[in-house]
């Protein structure tokens, strides 16, 4: 498993913490649309929501920073979420990128 | 009714309504505010983001519903952009602590994203950088209170006026609607300038600030052969363009009947008059006016008409449908020769905006550091030779190791292609242009190793009077007729004899006429035109013999000034050919 950026703060003591490691499957990578998808799903939920891709990390719920990790196709990334609701976050952004982001 | 004067870069007469292009050029300058408008600066960015928001959601809804969903999706993320909290935050920021104006701060934040993008080294996420300045183009339109009507959905003819065309911008114009088009900046040796030229667009470049006093709509009458535009123009002026259309095609008929003739000398001295080219389809002219072949093929447009990479199959068929056209016919390929004005997005990463570009790296610099490019270029220069009479020719060598670094790059692709089995012409002629000062003042050296040199006069005047082709202030510098650059040319023109080469002549010197008879007189005896001009240069060599030749040019190295050869040249003109009249 990957360790977070120290610049980002994740309490391990937290309760509602989850993380779970993704593929990128798209043709083109992970674009503006897909980008898109994901920041607006994540900025629905209160809950902190980064992604990781070695090591660097950043938040899922600017498109700006998304678009920056430049995820090709076959890229693994991981998706660290904390706080409200955090399990349903995860569960849908895993859904995702499990879907080609169709769903 | 008013009259605007200019620099007619593109000849013809033309006239339609106006479609203007927003002065901003979106190359927000660097501005600062004073400490107590930093509120009101960073409220109109949240204003603007919050309009350009509502702006997007019409665009998403619109396109979901005529085009697809997935095409609103691309809005979609625009929106998603737009509303990105990260990107008020940072301009915001920018504002407050740096002081930026609304404007700049906006375009600062903006552009390090498409940067970033760009330098993430995959070619489709660095064509995103495109959305992040459409983005910038929306935001900025708000805080500028300006509109840029759009180029792309033209439906009726118009005259485009604007502050500057890239070239890019100008090879993209809808030639079935653009009749012609004006700029504020530019001059004559201008790429958008020869663009326009190479397209038979008429245009007037360097008019000055004009687009305030048109609307767009208003009549307007462009007249490429004066260098004028005539804004809403009274009938008495109507019906004298009438008349001047006229008289304008009687010239052309004469000019038709010189097609079959040679381009020789009284005394039978055979120069070759060839033509510059950008486009295949530009091949037709140049047929058309009796071109004894393609002096100067120019192979930007591959580059510059898309935002990806060309392939050799791109190139192959570009020069294939050119060698075809010109049936046998000897052209001359140029590599690419990108810098300067024109960088398609690709190469961006390869130039900062502070640096000085014309000085920077461009043409042969930029393909000998990016050689697996070059060497695609040079594959498909090769392939497509076979059965032809084909030259390469690199621009802007200045000393001659990069010649040879540029030559042996061109035999290892020849090598790849012998082992890979694939046909090939592997006796293309290898030359180069002599344009950097320091190429022409070497031309000795440089001869005994090329086969060919071909002078191209627009940089090398740029680079020898350190006068900027496209500024208007520091236009009066650049002067084709300047005794120095007579002086270069004298070099080249004996150096080539020496060594027996062939040496050319492809920059707009050669498409005036008046330069004509000295350009002979110091042994160049291969000119490259625009396409449209090659009647009206035979004519003047077919007026000319030894005798004046040598006279008028031993007389040109009498003058110290670029005003006193170019008044004399003007004057031997009208004696010699009295029907050519610039």
């Amino acid at each position: 498993m990957k360790q977070a950026d120290s610049s980002v703060d994740i309490n391990m003591s937290a309760p509602a913490y989850y993380e779970r490691d993704v593929m990128v499957n798209l043709e083109h990578g992970l674009h503006l649309v897909p980008c898109s998808k994901i920041a607006e799903l994540a900025k629905r939920y209160s809950c902190n929501a980064i992604i990781i891709k070695d090591g660097r990390s950043i938040d899922a719920k600017t498109i700006f920073d998304l678009m920056t990790l430049g995820a090709v196709k076959g890229t693994r990334l991981t998706l660290h979420c904390q706080g409200e609701k955090a399990d349903e976050l995860i569960e849908k952004l895993v859904a995702l990128f499990e879907s080609d982001f169709q769903a | 009714m008013i009259i605007k004067r200019g620099i007619a870069v593109s000849p013809g007469v033309v006239s339609g309504p106006a479609l203007i292009i927003g002065t901003e050029d979106f190359r927000i300058p660097y501005k600062m505010v004073r400490a107590d408008v930093v509120e009101g600066e960073v409220e109109k960015v949240k204003v603007s983001l919050a309009k350009v928001a509502t702006e997007i959601a019409e665009s998403e809804r619109v396109a979901s519903e005529r085009i697809g969903k997935q095409y609103g999706a691309i809005f979609g993320a625009h929106l998603m952009m737009a509303q990105d909290p990260k990107l008020a935050n940072e301009i915001e920021e920018l504002i407050r602590h740096r002081r930026f104006s609304a404007e700049f701060a906006s375009s600062q934040v903006l552009r390090k994203y498409a940067k970033q993008f760009q330098d993430l080294g995959d070619a489709y996420f660095a064509e995103r950088a495109t959305d992040i300045f459409d983005l910038e183009k929306r935001i900025l339109r708000h805080l500028l209170g300006e509109r840029r009507e759009d180029l792309a959905h033209l439906t009726s003819p118009v005259i485009v006026l604007s502050r500057n065309l890239t070239p890019s911008e100008t090879a993209g114009l809808n030639r079935k609607y653009v009749k012609g088009f004006a700029t504020e900046i530019g001059g004559h040796t201008s790429h958008t300038a020869i663009l326009a030229g190479a397209l038979s667009l008429p245009a007037v470049v360097g008019l000055g600030s004009f687009l305030s006093e048109v609307s767009g709509g208003q009549m307007v009458i462009l007249d490429g052969n004066r260098g004028e535009i005539i804004i809403d123009p009274d009938d008495e002026t109507l019906d004298r363009y009438k008349d001047s259309a006229e008289e304008m095609r009687s010239v052309r008929k004469r000019f038709e009947l010189l097609r079959g003739l040679e381009a020789s000398t009284k005394d039978g001295l055979r120069i070759q008059l060839q033509g510059n080219i950008e486009f295949p389809e530009e091949t037709e002219m140049c047929m058309e006016h009796g071109a004894d072949g393609i002096g100067l093929y120019r192979t930007e447009f591959l580059y510059l008409g898309s935002s990806t990479i060309p392939s050799e199959e791109d190139h192959y068929e570009a020069y294939r449908k050119v060698i075809a056209a010109m049936n046998g016919k000897p052209i001359t390929i140029r590599t690419l020769d990108i810098g300067a004005d024109k960088i398609p997005g690709y190469f961006s990463h390869l130039y900062n905006g502070e640096a000085n570009a014309a000085l920077g790296l461009r043409s042969i610099r930029l393909s000998l550091q990016e050689l697996t490019l070059f060497k695609i270029q040079l594959r498909a220069i090769l392939r497509a030779a076979v059965g032809a009479d084909v030259g390469v020719m690199f621009p802007l060598v200045s000393t001659l190791l990069e010649f040879r670094q540029a030559r042996a790059t061109l035999l290892d692709v020849m090598e790849d292609l012998e082992e890979q089995g694939i046909e090939f012409n592997r006796h293309v002629r290898i030359g180069m242009m002599v344009e950097v000062p320091a190429a022409a003042i070497m031309a000795r050296e440089f001869a005994a190793e090329v086969d060919f040199f071909s002078v191209g006069t627009n940089d090398l005047i740029q680079y020898t009077l350190a006068a900027d082709r496209s500024d208007p202030a520091v236009a009066k510098w650049f002067n084709s007729g300047d005794p120095a650059i007579m002086r270069l040319l004298k070099n080249v023109g004996e150096a080539a004899v020496e060594h027996d080469i062939s040496a050319s002549i492809c920059g707009q010197i050669c498409s005036d006429p008046k330069f004509i008879p000295v350009l002979i007189g110091l042994k160049f005896k291969t000119f490259s035109v625009s396409p449209q001009a090659i009647p009206e240069i035979k004519e003047v060599i077919r007026s000319l013999d030894s005798q004046r030749i040598e006279e008028i040019t031993r007389k040109v190295f009498t003058f110290d000034s670029a005003r006193s050869i170019e008044t004399y040249l003007q004057g031997e003109l009208i004696k010699l050919c009295p029907e050519v009249t610039r």
